[in-house]
């Protein structure tokens, strides 16, 4: 608080704020250009962990669907499914 | 939204798409992570194929002692250095100097501050990476680097003290 108080009196302090929070906003915009992952490293570290061929259906439309998952777990494989009706999701099925 | 925590609590139970979802956060923080550390996109995605893979493999040991991000930039610090060494598949690829986006892409004084980034010593490009980009407070990147705090702190001095010298307009 006392600090604050000081800054809002000092010119100097103001302008070393001001070039700091410049710095920071420069440097994260900068790393923010960064390139990412290419798109395919998922597939390879799904492949060495939950599996590459995760599969989900769904059929029906906005009022009442039907979704079927199978996930890979580390225990092995788990089939999920799930009803949605006027956009609630109820679970309805888990092996 | 799940946060962090919940996520790789829910990884730990073998959850795949919690999995995902938490690549999903991560991904592309811990390839720039391993960009800055290494100036190689290759070896960077290697960083974050073996990363996600402890993540995966280790989730069940994560104690929560701290931050999520802390946990995953110390696993990706661990294999960019082991990556780097030329530990992994026994072979090492050649830097790629001025690893870098498009400068065409990029207005000039962001060119400017890549560059003024790519200058500086690695341990100080490291800290800046983490506290400005990654978000991590000092107490954090000490735990990453393995350094006291006060090192840490030492390490921004001088880097931001670089960095304003050759940023001045």
């Amino acid at each position: 608080m006392a600090l604050l108080e000081h800054v809002v009196g000092c010119e100097p302090c103001q302008g070393e704020l001001v070039e700091a929070m410049r710095l920071g906003h420069e440097l994260r915009a900068a790393f923010a250009r960064l390139p990412g992952p290419p798109a395919g490293t998922w597939l390879s570290v799904a492949a060495r962990t939950v599996g590459a061929s995760l599969l989900a259906v769904g059929v029906g439309a906005e009022i009442a669907g039907l979704t079927l998952a199978v996930e890979a777990t580390k225990s092995g494989f788990s089939v999920t499914g799930s009803l949605s009706l006027l956009g609630r999701e109820v679970p309805v099925l888990r092996i | 939204m799940a946060d962090d925590r919940e996520l790789v609590g829910q990884v730990a139970r073998g959850n795949g798409r919690a999995f995902r979802a938490l690549y999903e956060r991560y991904a592309d923080r811990v390839f720039r992570y391993a960009l800055t550390l290494l100036r190689n996109r290759h070896l960077a995605e290697e960083v974050v194929q073996e990363t996600m893979v402890a993540v995966w493999n280790g989730a069940d040991k994560f104690e929560g002692r701290s931050q999520v991000s802390t946990w995953i930039f110390g696993i990706a610090r661990h294999h960019a250095y082991r990556i780097g060494r030329g530990e992994v598949k026994g072979e090492r690829v050649p830097d790629e100097e001025g690893e870098s986006p498009d400068p065409a892409l990029m207005v000039e004084q962001e060119v400017r501050v890549q560059r003024a980034v790519a200058g500086l010593p690695p341990d100080q490009r490291e800290v800046v990476f983490l506290a400005f980009y990654a978000g991590l407070p000092y107490e954090e990147i000490a735990r990453v680097q393995g350094v006291p705090e006060g090192t840490v702190k030492s390490r921004m001095f001088h880097a931001k003290k670089r960095l304003a010298e050759e940023l001045r307009p």
